[in-house]
């Protein structure tokens, strides 16, 4: 499916604005204040039902007014549709498809995925180990459908046996929790043993885009799978658990097991958050974005990727491999104040686009 | 809104499994519509099937006796004792006619979220049962989710004495195929454990 053109009203300082779209790549080009961002954020508000970065969605809509809209026309071979959405300032939220009610975005994500990346929103690097997880779960989940149902029968044992944990007439009897602790070390294992093979077959393509965009040499950027669960087998999981009964219960929470895993960006041995310079991290993080994205084309429904003023942040060469990667896949939108960061070539084979401040 | 006896029934209703608010105010209101003859004998048939059926006194199956006609039945065999959640499950297993042995109800299943340990399920009648009686063989046919799995697992482990001394078989039902099924249909999990426990042909 592909974007064919966006119409928005009342978003940030445009009241309105149609811009059509390349079926390739499109760069959006104009000075600070022309709305180039603005345009990805109504993309991704669309077809994701959330904006590129965590706020209030009526942040959005134009000063002195009240509500805002964005039309998005996609074509898929022959057939065309256009989903639509309006938000008021009230927080009242409107989504369609060809002017027909939707519940929400569900059915654009599942035609459409949207990758994005926005150079100052770190938390992927930086933020909770949760984002890593959730990062990592939907890789897993791409090469193994069930991996789903397996981490949604962890997650029902683990609550089970943390209630264990908070109620007080349940110590310190084993045998309420001996049967928890069985279905957690099954599917905690199977859960460890689908994130530690899905990261090394991500690792390959990491690795690779990293080079490409960074010129450094392979393996100075490194993905770390940190789990507490790593070299246990089932029946050792199991006795680790029923040991920690005591200590858990103070804590009310079960300590062992993979949600408690983080995936970690390393260089030379030490942590990306704790070392790198923003420059690098922001490199980090859009390795990540590009190498998820990368796999994602080769499936069935190519994804749309929102690159939010990413030129700035390479040097020449790079600029060029980005560009060429980015080619390679599926539909793309890159935003930059500065056309000179494209060469002649790379602008004749793309859609520009020219926004200009009100 | 309603009188206080209108709201009185919407409430009662409402507290039926399946049955929201909404649907309680419709049922109430359907009822209000009808004529005495026709309410009447629902209500003397919830007032009788409280006061005449209870639980069998052995396997807390549904009765109107002190036993259930399962147990009674001398026919059926007496060493093996097939462990369900609810009587509408031992319903099920009847309608296959596979089944000759007899049954013991739990009334639900593990779950510490919802509060459900073993004291408040018919576990300790049944561990009784199995280890005063001539059994040989318990057949766990929890339901194949979460809970249902837990309470397997508690089983198996409370009557392992038995089943490591080797006069006592645990057993739990085949997960398979459904007959008449495509296997293009089949969910990942039923098919995997339909691989696994494969038989020869």
């Amino acid at each position: 499916m592909l974007v064919r053109r966006v119409r928005m009203t009342n978003l940030r300082s445009r009241r309105t604005l149609e811009v059509e779209m390349g079926a390739g790549l499109t760069v959006l080009v104009g000075p600070n204040g022309a709305g180039k961002t603005t345009v990805l954020e109504a993309i991704a508000l669309v077809l994701r039902g959330g904006l590129l970065r965590p706020g209030p969605i009526r942040d959005l809509i134009t000063r002195s007014q009240d509500y805002l809209r964005v039309e998005v026309d996609l074509e898929e071979g022959d057939s065309a549709v256009t989903a639509g959405a309006a938000y008021s300032r009230d927080g009242e939220r409107r989504l369609t498809a060809d002017g027909a009610s939707l519940e929400d975005s569900a059915r654009w994500q599942e035609a459409l995925p949207v990758r994005t990346f926005v150079p100052d929103d770190l938390r992927l690097i930086k933020g909770n180990p949760r984002r890593r997880r959730e990062f990592l779960d939907a890789l897993a989940e791409r090469c193994a459908p069930e991996y789903r149902q397996t981490l949604h029968r962890y997650e029902e044992a683990l609550a089970q046996r943390n209630a264990l944990l908070r109620g007080a007439r349940a110590w310190p009897d084993s045998p309420r929790f001996a049967p928890w602790e069985s279905i957690l070390a099954q599917t905690g294992l199977a859960i460890s043993g689908r994130r530690a093979s899905t990261l090394a077959s991500f690792t390959a393509s990491f690795q690779r885009i990293h080079c490409e965009l960074t010129g450094d040499p392979p393996g100075s950027l490194r993905l770390v799978y940190r789990t507490n669960v790593a070299g246990l087998d089932e029946q050792e999981y199991r006795i680790r658990l029923a040991e920690s009964r005591e200590a858990d219960r103070q804590r009310t929470y079960t300590h062992l097991g993979p949600h408690r895993d983080d995936l970690r960006l390393s260089r030379s041995g030490i942590d990306v958050r704790d070392c790198a310079s923003q420059g690098e991290q922001r490199a980090a993080l859009l390795t990540l974005v590009l190498a998820e994205w990368e796999g994602l084309c080769g499936g069935v429904r190519k994804p749309l990727l929102l690159l939010d003023d990413v030129m700035s942040e390479l040097d020449g060469a790079r600029r060029s491999a980005l560009v060429a990667l980015v080619r390679r896949g599926g539909q793309a939108v890159i935003t930059t104040t500065d056309l000179r960061y494209f060469t002649p070539q790379e602008l004749s084979d793309c859609t520009v686009v020219e926004l200009e401040v009100e | 809104m309603f009188s206080p006896t209108v709201q009185k029934l919407i409430d009662e209703l409402s507290k039926l499994p399946g049955v929201g608010p909404k649907t309680a105010q419709r049922l109430t209101f359907h009822l209000l519509k009808l004529p005495p003859e026709d309410v009447l004998p629902l209500a003397q048939a919830l007032i009788d099937v409280k006061e005449t059926v209870r639980f069998c006194s052995r396997c807390f199956n549904l009765t109107e006796q002190e036993l259930c006609s399962i147990c009674l039945d001398a026919g059926r065999d007496q060493t093996t004792i097939c462990v369900v959640e609810e009587p509408g499950d031992l319903i099920s297993v009847e309608r296959t006619h596979e089944y000759r042995g007899l049954y013991h109800v739990l009334g639900g299943a593990l779950s510490p979220l919802d509060g459900i340990g073993p004291e408040d399920l018919h576990l300790a009648e049944l561990f009784d049962r199995v280890g005063a009686g001539d059994v040989h063989e318990v057949i766990v046919a929890t339901n194949p989710n979460m809970a249902g799995e837990a309470t397997a697992l508690y089983i198996a482990e409370e009557l392992r004495p038995l089943t490591s001394a080797g006069t006592l078989r645990v057993t739990r039902p085949a997960a398979g195929l459904p007959m008449g099924g495509d296997l293009e249909y089949a969910d990942e999990v039923t098919l995997g454990r339909a691989f696994t426990g494969r038989r020869e042909l």
